[in-house]
């Protein structure tokens, strides 16, 4: 039988097709408990997105969580010998939100590469994000960077690490004026703040703005991050999945967990990003685990509601049938019609608040006849 | 069509001449009526009027574009939102007051009544100094005087009102002044035109 995918909702649509592009590339499903631990989480509690874990106490008297997040999950099941695993994801992640007053469930989708280590690796994931953002809108857009090329910019100032955070915050907000406070707040030279706040306008069509990024390298740690940015692009552009990339310094994750290339994917009609991730070697360290690994996590709750259902019917054809006739007759009406209409349903009354196109009476000697639809 | 959210006031009509000024006019705003939405289609621009502390609130759920919000505010409530631009209008700053002549007594936790609790919050916490807060909606002014709280932590922009209510200045907190936000998704969508109008108001400024 073939399955319509437009019927199903969105966020179905999505998992459904994406599913089986990351098995097409070789990813294999991964499923995990709803419960872990709750130290994990606390000892890596700047990696989570947000901060509120829903905890419970289980039957031993151990603090438990219902999982905020999947990749630590996957990061502890690591092997140390793997040396490369290609796994996605189709998980509820909770979270408690408006301090710990509401819960929510949110269905998330993912692909974690463990041993993620050539360049390769690193387009490989970028283009499976572009696929993903595609799944769900032709009107789609990648924002990449480089972590290399902040910390290696902050490392070129001598900035000192606690200073860092505010800087770092208000590039990430697009906050010139911000940046320009707390970069002159740890002692810049007007040309270092200069050059930091120029970096909030460094975004945009990949090629012209790694051109304009070439300008403010200053040592290697730069140098290599543009380097591993460019064989990214050409590797997109190879793929044809260049259009929708865009190249944007002022993304910046966590510097204690995300070193390298890193993503953020935005979809239209929904106000946030619905995409994030890049590489997270240093999670695996703080795991202790020796492989280098690339990823990023798909967040499908507001799709829903962006893409809302705008049909005009729940059903094409409303099959009315007498409760005496034989079970048998109904049923070739329905299964003739199914051959030649998107969808039937068969009832003895008319119910309420259902919108059908058509509407059809079955006749005692097995004909139909088409009633008018009142509309009210 | 972009959708900008103005504070309903005095700073509303500033930051709308300005906007009007680089090309974004929309007569019907100037109207007096009780209408909250105008539009002109042929600028693509649509003006919401909400309420000053709401506008973060339009802008980060993307049913405003961009938004103009006192800094005060974004501390508060700490919006996921692109600040752009300070535009230096509705100049103000936030700060401790308490009755002329007040002495802070050290052993005990201080009493802060504020519309900005959060804001007060980090302030002490980063004295260590406990507090308690005393979350009040408007009238802060009159906590002090009526023995509620030991100061108040309020936005001072002349110092009329504090003056007039026997309140002084105790300290200063941080200033605040209106800045231009963005929604984090309708940005990368419409970059070129919010960045056209950074650069515009830019020059006014």
């Amino acid at each position: 039988m073939e399955i319509s995918l437009s019927r199903l909702p969105k966020e179905e649509q999505v998992t459904l097709t994406l599913g089986s592009v990351f098995e097409q590339r070789g990813y294999r499903r991964y499923q995990m408990s709803n419960f872990e631990t709750y130290d994990m989480y606390l000892a890596n509690k700047s990696f989570l997105e947000s901060e509120g874990v829903i905890t419970f106490t289980d039957a031993s008297g151990r603090l438990m969580a219902l999982k905020p997040d999947v990749t630590m999950s996957i990061v502890k099941n690591t092997k140390q010998n793997d040396t490369s695993n290609k796994l996605y994801y189709i998980e509820s992640v909770f979270r408690s939100v408006e301090h710990g007053s509401n819960y929510r469930e949110i269905p998330q989708m993912g692909v974690e590469y463990i041993g993620a280590k050539s360049a390769y690796a690193e387009a490989e994931v970028a283009e499976l994000a572009v696929r993903s953002l595609e799944a769900i809108s032709k009107d789609c857009i990648l924002n990449i960077s480089h972590m290399g090329f902040i910390t290696g910019l902050l490392n070129s100032m001598n900035i000192p690490d606690d200073l860092r955070g505010d800087i770092v915050k208000s590039i990430s907000g697009k906050n010139e004026h911000g940046v320009i406070a707390a970069a002159s707040a740890a002692g810049c030279t007007e040309q270092q703040v200069q050059t930091l706040s120029g970096l909030v306008q460094l975004s945009g069509r990949f090629k012209s703005t790694l051109k304009k990024a070439e300008n403010l390298v200053e040592n290697d740690e730069m140098k290599t991050s543009l380097a591993a940015l460019k064989s990214l692009y050409l590797a997109l552009c190879e793929a044809k999945a260049d259009d929708n990339v865009r190249l944007d310094f002022s993304i910046i994750n966590d510097l204690d967990y995300y070193n390298g290339l890193i993503f953020r994917g935005y979809v239209k009609g929904v106000p946030h990003c619905v995409l994030s991730g890049g590489r997270y070697d240093k999670l695996m360290r703080r795991f202790s685990k020796p492989q280098c690994a690339v990823g990023f996590a798909l967040y499908l709750d507001e799709l829903g509601r962006a893409y809302a259902d705008k049909r005009q019917y729940d059903v094409d054809t409303l099959l009315l049938y007498n409760e005496n006739a034989l079970s048998q007759t109904v049923m070739t009406a329905v299964q003739y019609l199914m051959k030649t209409v998107p969808s039937v349903r068969a009832e003895t009354q008319l119910p309420q608040n259902l919108r059908f196109r058509r509407l059809l009476v079955l006749n005692e000697d097995g004909t139909v006849t088409e009633k008018e639809v009142v509309k009210c | 069509m972009l959708n900008i959210a103005l504070p309903k006031g005095r700073l509303g009509d500033k930051v709308y001449d300005l906007f009007s000024s680089i090309g974004y006019d929309c007569a019907a705003i100037k109207e007096d009526n009780r209408k909250l939405v105008f539009e002109n289609e042929k600028n693509g621009v649509r003006y919401l009027l909400v309420k000053p502390s709401d506008v973060a609130i339009y802008v980060e759920h993307g049913a405003a574009d961009i938004g103009v919000v006192g800094k005060d505010t974004l501390l508060e409530t700490t919006p996921d939102v692109y600040e752009l631009l300070d535009l230096g209008l509705g100049k103000c700053r936030l700060a401790v007051a308490a009755k002329n002549g007040w002495q802070e007594d050290l052993s005990l936790p201080l009493r802060v009544a504020t519309k900005y609790p959060h804001v007060a919050k980090a302030y002490y916490d980063a004295q260590s100094r406990q507090i308690e807060i005393i979350k009040l909606n408007g009238s802060i002014e009159l906590a002090p005087i009526l023995g509620l709280s030991d100061v108040i932590v309020d936005i001072v922009e002349t110092g009329t009102t504090l003056k007039e209510n026997d309140l002084s200045v105790f300290a200063d907190v941080v200033p605040s002044s209106a800045r231009l936000i963005a929604n984090k998704a309708s940005y990368q969508f419409n970059a070129n035109e919010i960045n056209t109008i950074c650069s515009r108001i830019k020059e006014k400024l």
